[in-house]
C-alpha cells in the first residue's frame, strides 16, 4: 500500500479539459487546408495548453455515444 | 443527435451554394442547381446552431438566399489572432525582409483547382469560359519584373 500511495503522489496532476471539439472536413485542398487544417497545426499547441482539444476528420461517426461530452461538432 | 448531447454544430462555409451563384466551369454547379440540394442547404443551415462564413458579404448572401437569421451567422474572417501569436511576430526581422525584397515584392496566389477551368467548360454558346486565374492572368504576366508571383496549389500551363 505504501508504494502505491508514493505512486499516486509523484503522479501529474490531470490536466483539466476545457473543450473538447470535432471538425468534419469535407475537403483537404482548398478551403478545408487553408482556412481549416493550416490555422489548426499553426496554433494546436496553444489550444491544447488552453485545454481544447479538437480533433479533426473526414469520416463520418455515427454512433451517438460518441459525441457526448463535446462541446461542438462542425460541419 | 447533437440536440440529445447539448454539443454545438456549427456549419462552416466560405462559398456560395446557390445554383445560379457558382461559376459555370465549376464541375459542382450541376449538382448545386438541383432543387432537392438546395431544399437540402436550406435545411442544413436553418437546422444548425451556428453558421459560420469568412466576410460580412457572404453572411448576408446566406441570410437572404436561404431565410438563415442573421444573429445565427458569425463572420470569422481568415486570419490568425494576433493573441495566438503576436509575440512570436518578430518586427526587426519582417522590416529587414521588406528592406531586402522590396524593390520586387512578392505576391502570393493561394487556390485549389475549382477556380481553374481545367476541363474547358462552355456557356450556352460553345464558347469557353474564363476562370477566376484567367481575370488576372494578363496582369501578372505584365508585371514579372515588378512582382515576385508566387502560386500555391495549380498554375495553369499557358503561365508555366
Amino acid at each position: 500500500m505504501q508504494q502505491l500511495s508514493s505512486v499516486t503522489e509523484k503522479q501529474e496532476p490531470q490536466k483539466m479539459v476545457a473543450s473538447r471539439n470535432i471538425f468534419y472536413l469535407a475537403d483537404v485542398s482548398g478551403t478545408g487546408y487553408w482556412r481549416r487544417i493550416l490555422p489548426i497545426v499553426t496554433t494546436d499547441a496553444i489550444f491544447k495548453a488552453c485545454g481544447i482539444i479538437n480533433t479533426y476528420t473526414m469520416d463520418f461517426v455515427p454512433d451517438p455515444r460518441f459525441y457526448v461530452g463535446l462541446n461542438s461538432v462542425t460541419v | 443527435m447533437t440536440r440529445k448531447t447539448g454539443t454545438k454544430l456549427i456549419y462552416e462555409i466560405d462559398d456560395a451554394m446557390g445554383g445560379d451563384d457558382i461559376p459555370l466551369y465549376n464541375r459542382g454547379r450541376d449538382a448545386f442547381a438541383k432543387d432537392n440540394i438546395q431544399q437540402n442547404i436550406k435545411y442544413m443551415l436553418n437546422a444548425v446552431d451556428l453558421v459560420t462564413v469568412t466576410t460580412p458579404y457572404i453572411k448576408e448572401y446566406y441570410h437572404r438566399k436561404y431565410g438563415v437569421p442573421l444573429e445565427k451567422i458569425v463572420a470569422v474572417p481568415n486570419l490568425l489572432s494576433r493573441m495566438w501569436f503576436g509575440d512570436r511576430y518578430d518586427v526587426p526581422r519582417k522590416l529587414a525582409q521588406f528592406n531586402h525584397y522590396k524593390s520586387k515584392p512578392r505576391i502570393g496566389i493561394v487556390s485549389s483547382l475549382s477556380h481553374y477551368n481545367t476541363h474547358g467548360a462552355t456557356d450556352k454558346d460553345g464558347i469557353v469560359v474564363k476562370d477566376d486565374f484567367d481575370e488576372i492572368s494578363d496582369v501578372i504576366l505584365d508585371t514579372l519584373d515588378d512582382f515576385q508571383w508566387v502560386v500555391i496549389g495549380y498554375l495553369p500551363e499557358n503561365m508555366r
